[in-house]
């Protein structure tokens, strides 16, 4: 591998911190709906259910974004472009030589940064990056795709 | 070979609407928070001008204006409007103006849910005064009458009024709970690097424990007052003692919520309050970590002291004295966050900007609430004074002065980042010294007619009591036509004005300062780093 980049969402909780969160949340809930259970108030349990059913959808969702990546590695012979969304993963490689970078106005007027060779294309940067880090990220790939060999 | 990690916090929302799609659509953090704003002013004053019904009605002893049932409808849902529809949507709204900025995130976590938090408030706005204009039309007998703790066994045999509010608060309490999700899914997930907990603004403390208070309480709220519905309409007696139910158990289901609710929404408050007396003290905040360790124990202190609210209700003398100790511990949190206000003025270069003015006076007004809720902790002091206006000007003196006029000092604090202009400082100076002296004019006869033994909630009262609710009365008046300077100055500074730097005051510190005023839709497209 000759370079690669990685493009990310920031998480400043760790999948351990967010299970400590989510038993701390669920500790609270469920103490006081017991208690109130206890006391005759059975209806309040429902209630707790549900919301812990809805934080706990909140962290998946979030924990299941936690590891989105956007990333482009330059071998000797191929260019490897990959991304993770949510549930999806896709894959792309191209052999070097033929690899084209361009960078095009898409809609509502920002930038994309176009990878592809021999008919097929994948934009890269939509998520994570600005139009300016996109500018500069393309003529670095440009550059790297020519010098390093 | 060469590696390069760029480290961002999510999509970029490039679908920018405008008009109204925007509006309904937005899953912007700063339109959201904008809506929030808005929806809370607009009650503010409805819930105002309801209150302005009642001292109308109190001015002169002997019924004047209304009948005792509109009267009783009026004060309950005036309590609903300023507590659920006017400050906690101010809260919300200041939280997703401004947490996402002072914690370098480019949005919420969640901005769907965001925008489905602030769309449940409207149609739960509608559904607590809608029974008002369907009495016109001779549909039920008006709104909730039971003021806003909803007692049975009052609650079980009134009107429609009285579901209509339960679906209401229902409809509020999601709302909440996506917004607390949302609140404590983004400070703990969304930080910029290098922002640790211990640097987080004290605002973002503030909400998060209030976050904590809210998953904690709504869910009692949500049983309580299900239960409620079906004794109303089911045959259930939970609350019912004909049938064998308890309504001493629907009091400590409400006010397991009620008093925590308190907390909820002066948190926030007490967060930014800090960070204006930092900015006009020209000093750093003191005792940050005492603050932060004081805010925990109020927020853990809160939940387990809900029966000093009924006292008179009648429990053992042990559960009394637990109620009455607990209650009492609340105040030392609270004095070392008074110290740490005072400290942070102490020697400061202090200026009087209308959002300092608001501060300082907020300090001795809340102080006021503070000290008059240790002598309602006090069981044999609670006996006389429970129920009475004593009780009615204390928790205005915490939630108006402690509450709304936090608020107010955050809005001038912050309007001139968010609308990218300056507002009228002179407009501002008065509208403070106005609502400070009407305030005091308005509560403290309160104090005295409460102390004297003028029972809170009734439509007529003795002749005694005559001179200190004609003062009272016009207090609020002056009060209420005061905050009209309040709005007309947040309509010019959105319109226009001269143009707030990007610092705005010379004081301030935080994320939210190195952003333009206005911040762009999109707020940080380059992660800031703290150090």
């Amino acid at each position: 591998m000759d370079y690669k980049i990685i493009a990310h969402p920031n998480n400043s909780l760790s999948p351990k911190g967010a299970i400590l969160l989510m038993m701390a949340l669920a500790a609270i809930t469920l103490v006081v709906g017991l208690g109130f259970t206890l006391a005759g108030a059975w209806l309040v349990m429902p209630f707790a259910g549900l919301e812990l059913l809805a934080f706990g959808y909140a962290f998946y969702y979030v924990y299941l974004h936690t590891s989105d990546f956007e990333s482009i590695e330059i071998c000797e012979n191929t260019v490897v472009v990959e991304s993770k969304n949510y549930k999806t993963s896709t894959r792309l490689e191209f052999q070097r030589y033929w690899t084209q970078i361009m960078l095009r106005e898409v809609d509502g007027g920002q930038t994309g940064i176009f990878i592809g060779s021999h008919g097929k294309e994948l934009e890269f940067g939509r998520r994570f990056l600005d139009d300016e880090q996109r500018a500069k990220l393309t003529s670095e790939l440009k550059e790297k795709l020519r010098t390093i060999k | 070979m060469s590696t390069t990690t760029v480290a961002h916090h999510d999509d970029h929302h490039d679908h920018h609407p405008t008009g109204l799609m925007r509006w309904l659509t937005t899953t912007n953090h700063k339109d959201i928070g904008t809506m929030y704003l808005t929806f809370s002013l607009i009650m503010f004053l409805v819930g105002g001008a309801m209150i302005l019904g009642i001292r109308a009605e109190l001015f002169k002893p002997g019924l004047q204006l209304m009948k005792p049932e509109l009267f009783n409808q009026l004060i309950g849902v005036h309590a609903l409007i300023m507590i659920f529809a006017a400050l906690m949507p101010a809260a919300t709204g200041f939280a997703n103006w401004m947490i996402p900025l002072q914690i370098g995130a480019p949005d919420m976590a969640l901005p769907r849910l965001n925008n489905w938090g602030f769309w449940l408030l409207p149609p739960a706005a509608i559904l607590l005064t809608l029974p008002f204009t369907l009495a016109l039309f001779g549909i039920g007998d008006g709104a909730l009458a039971t003021g806003w703790t909803f007692y049975p066994p009052l609650s079980i045999q009134g009107g429609i009024g009285v579901d209509f509010a339960i679906f209401s608060v229902h409809i509020l309490g999601i709302s909440s709970i996506l917004g607390s999700i949302n609140i404590i899914v983004t400070i703990f997930n969304m930080r910029a690097p290098g922002m640790t907990m211990m640097k987080l603004p004290l605002f973002a403390w503030g909400w998060l424990i209030t976050a904590f208070l809210l998953v904690a309480t709504i869910p009692v709220l949500a049983g309580a007052v299900t239960m409620l519905l079906t004794d109303r309409h089911f045959g259930t007696h939970f609350f019912d003692a004909a049938g064998g139910g308890d309504p001493i158990l629907f009091q400590h289901l409400f006010w397991f919520f009620g008093h925590p609710e308190v907390y909820i929404l002066l948190l926030p408050v007490w967060g930014f309050i800090p960070q204006i007396l930092q900015t006009f003290a020209r000093k750093p905040v003191y005792g940050y970590k005492a603050q932060v360790y004081s805010f925990w124990a109020v927020g853990a202190l809160s939940v387990v002291v809900w029966a000093h609210h009924f006292f008179t209700a009648g429990m053992p003398v042990p559960a009394l004295l637990y109620f009455m100790y607990s209650t009492m511990a609340i105040s030392l949190p609270l004095a070392v966050m008074f110290f740490c206000w005072i400290k942070t003025m102490w020697k400061g270069s202090m200026s009087f900007e209308t959002p300092m003015l608001f501060t300082v006076g907020w300090i001795i007004l809340f102080g006021i609430g503070g000290l008059t809720g240790l002598v309602l902790a006090d069981v044999a002091a609670d006996a006389q004074y429970h129920n009475s206006y004593f009780v009615v000007a204390h928790f205005h003196y915490t939630l108006f002065a402690g509450g709304i006029m936090g608020m107010m000092a955050g809005v001038y604090y912050w309007l001139p980042k968010m609308t990218g202009h300056m507002y009228n400082e002179k407009l501002g100076k008065l509208h403070f010294w106005l609502t400070a002296i009407s305030f005091n004019l308005t509560f403290i006869p309160q104090f005295f007619v409460g102390l004297a033994g003028m029972p809170r909630r009734i439509p007529d009262y003795a002749l005694q009591f005559a001179e200190f609710n004609m003062i009272s009365s016009t207090g609020a008046f002056i009060l209420g036509l005061s905050q009209l300077l309040f709005v007309y100055n947040i309509i010019s500074c959105i319109k226009g004005g001269e143009k707030a730097t990007d610092k705005v005051w010379e004081g301030a510190q935080g994320l939210e300062w190195t952003l333009p005023s206005p911040p762009p839709y999109h707020s940080f497209t380059e992660q800031p780093v703290v150090k």
